[in-house]
């Protein structure tokens, strides 16, 4: 059982990943992105897979992967199939830093302005919710400054388009905010790319102390795991993963929450076995959506934040009506 | 008299959590083969207690395990000896009942030091001492209470502690479920665990253990043998209530009255 949704979902992962570098204006079948990605076609075929879709394809396996992993690391942590990366306020403040940059002006004249002022914005509420909990922070402590950073975030963000100088602001600012990977460039990629596989390598990390965690932070202790250790350890990989991932691509709901779920069963229910699944389960569903966004494109690209909502609040409802059948 | 070398001697603990006093100055001594109860009313400091003593959280005075300070063993030094059986059984996930017994070798396991054939017969002999081998596919979340408590025991059993710590091991459940543990920790005693029970049943108390901690306000009421420290008016003060103490098939029975 296991195994085989390992391969279902490494091939969804190769096929989508085939698929995302032949869709745009150009459009190219798998012959011509292989030999695109490794030589023998034309150079017009190489520049179209190498510089625009190969770092498109790349960021949505990566930051699906971050999502999904995150969200898996977070439900773990917190005990509670609700868990999901924008809890602690961090792509909150992401976004908040994206839009200031916007807002400012920073991306018309240096693109990279905008990624790297949204990785500012995380970093500064990673060390706000650290500051607003103590040192010795209880789980619920966490999670209650981590709301008020991203109540705070969401209030700023919303006085940034309030306060914004033309209506063409506010159309940029919002439409950054649904997410998106258009465009991105390959230096996107060796910008996010570093930020979200140190952060994943450091959720990875916990998977012991999260599956100590599913008998009660006390037990979990008591089995030898340092619970503060591990809530700094979640903080940073969540904060390095979600900062990147929002700053790159925007505000990209429903992956971290919805593909732990789909997933926990098929890892027997154990947190540490479900991080690697969902990293594996978030980089297949933000790929394939990548690619819906590309499929419907009758005026305007479709925004991936947009499709992911889409496609996850359908499969929650479903999700929570066969919890109930399953209660009663 | 158990004169067996003690694993684990504390003196003169205190715990004070959120500038309250909870405990003031505690002596402990745990010897391979004991069940020792800790009883007392609600709010007395039991709970605490059981938590200083497996590190859970920070307290004064000494607590020596294997002659050495509590603080100078790593924590997973600490774990392999000490288990603890906390009062909250609650399991977040619908794990099956073998995969959240093999929870209680992690311990015994590592980054470096992967499950292997010895964590393996901990966990089936855990599973076969608690008669659930039947239920070994079943998630968690489908048993009953008394199954619960079955699967949860065998977590830590699976640790292969010297020193077993349970919090409450019987609130709620059935009088044969509650026969059955308590049998199970007499048994643990006799194979040279020290057992350290909290109970609100006096008569269970009087019955499986071999010495009785009262406290009372966080503080050391009363320390000895159960059917002494029962008979004394401060146990019953304690409880606010009288101890009718009285005896049916040679074995003790301990009944509170008025109120």
């Amino acid at each position: 059982m296991r195994a085989s949704i390992w391969i279902l979902l490494l091939l969804l992962l190769l096929l989508g990943a085939l698929l995302s570098m032949g869709l745009g204006p150009q459009g190219l079948d798998f012959g011509q992105v292989l030999r695109g990605l490794f030589g023998g076609g034309s150079q017009a075929d190489s520049i179209i897979v190498v510089q625009l879709r190969l770092p498109r394809t790349l960021l949505a396996i990566l930051i699906g992967g971050g999502l999904g992993l995150t969200g898996a690391a977070l439900q773990g942590f917190l005990r509670n199939p609700l868990g999901e990366p924008g809890l602690f306020g961090i792509s909150g403040a992401a976004a908040l830093g994206a839009v200031l940059a916007i807002y400012g002006g920073l991306t018309s004249v240096f693109p990279l302005a905008l990624p790297l002022s949204g990785l500012v914005g995380a970093g500064l509420a990673v060390g706000l919710v650290l500051l607003l909990a103590g040192r010795q922070a209880s789980t619920l402590g966490l999670v209650l400054a981590g709301v008020a950073v991203a109540a705070l975030s969401g209030a700023l963000t919303s006085l940034a388009l309030n306060l914004a100088p033309s209506p063409f602001a506010v159309l940029e600012i919002v439409f950054w905010l649904l997410g998106s990977l258009a465009d991105r460039s390959l230096d996107h990629l060796w910008l996010g790319a570093p930020f979200i596989l140190v952060g994943g390598l450091l959720l990875l990390l916990l998977g012991r102390t999260l599956d100590a965690l599913s008998l009660g932070e006390d037990a979990a202790q008591s089995l030898g795991l340092p619970l503060g250790r591990a809530r700094l350890l979640l903080l940073a990989g969540a904060g390095l993963v979600v900062g990147a991932a929002t700053s790159i691509a925007g505000a990209i709901g429903f992956v971290g929450l919805v593909v732990p779920h789909l997933l926990r069963r098929f890892c027997g229910q154990l947190p540490s076995r479900l991080l690697p699944a969902s990293a594996a389960g978030g980089a297949v569903l933000l790929l394939w959506a990548d690619i819906a966004t590309r499929l419907f494109p009758p005026i305007t690209e479709l925004k991936l934040g947009v499709v992911t909502s889409l496609l996850g609040a359908p499969f929650f409802l479903w999700l929570v009506l066969k919890i109930r059948r399953e209660a009663t | 008299m158990n004169h067996d070398p003690a694993l684990l001697v504390a003196k003169g603990i205190g715990v004070t959590l959120r500038h309250r006093v909870v405990l003031v100055d505690i002596d402990v001594t745990l010897r391979p083969g004991e069940v020792l109860g800790l009883i007392g009313p609600n709010g007395a400091g039991k709970t605490t207690l059981l938590r200083a003593l497996a590190s859970l959280i920070p307290a004064s005075g000494s607590i020596l395990l294997d002659g050495r300070p509590l603080a100078a063993h790593s924590p997973a030094e600490r774990a392999q000896r000490i288990g603890f059986l906390p009062q909250d059984g609650g399991v977040a996930w619908a794990l099956p009942v073998e995969a959240l017994v093999a929870l209680g070798r992690i311990p015994h396991t590592g980054p470096f030091r992967a499950f292997n054939a010895t964590d393996r017969a901990a966990v089936a002999q855990a599973l076969a001492t608690l008669e659930l081998e039947p239920l070994r596919q079943r998630p968690v979340t489908e048993l009953s209470g008394g199954e619960r408590a079955r699967a949860l025991l065998a977590r830590v059993l699976a640790g292969e502690p010297a020193i077993l710590l349970a919090d409450e091991p019987v609130a709620g459940l059935d009088p044969a479920h509650q026969l059955r543990v308590m049998h199970e920790l007499r048994r643990l005693a006799t194979a040279g665990t020290a057992v350290v029970v909290v109970l609100h049943d006096l008569t269970l108390a009087a019955r499986f253990c071999d010495r009785l901690l009262l406290i009372d306000r966080g503080r050391r009421l009363l320390d000895g043998a159960p059917l002494e420290v029962l008979g004394t008016p401060e146990a019953a003060a304690s409880y606010g209530i009288r101890l009718a103490i009285g005896q049916i098939g040679g074995r003790p029975v301990v009944v509170p009255e008025g109120s």
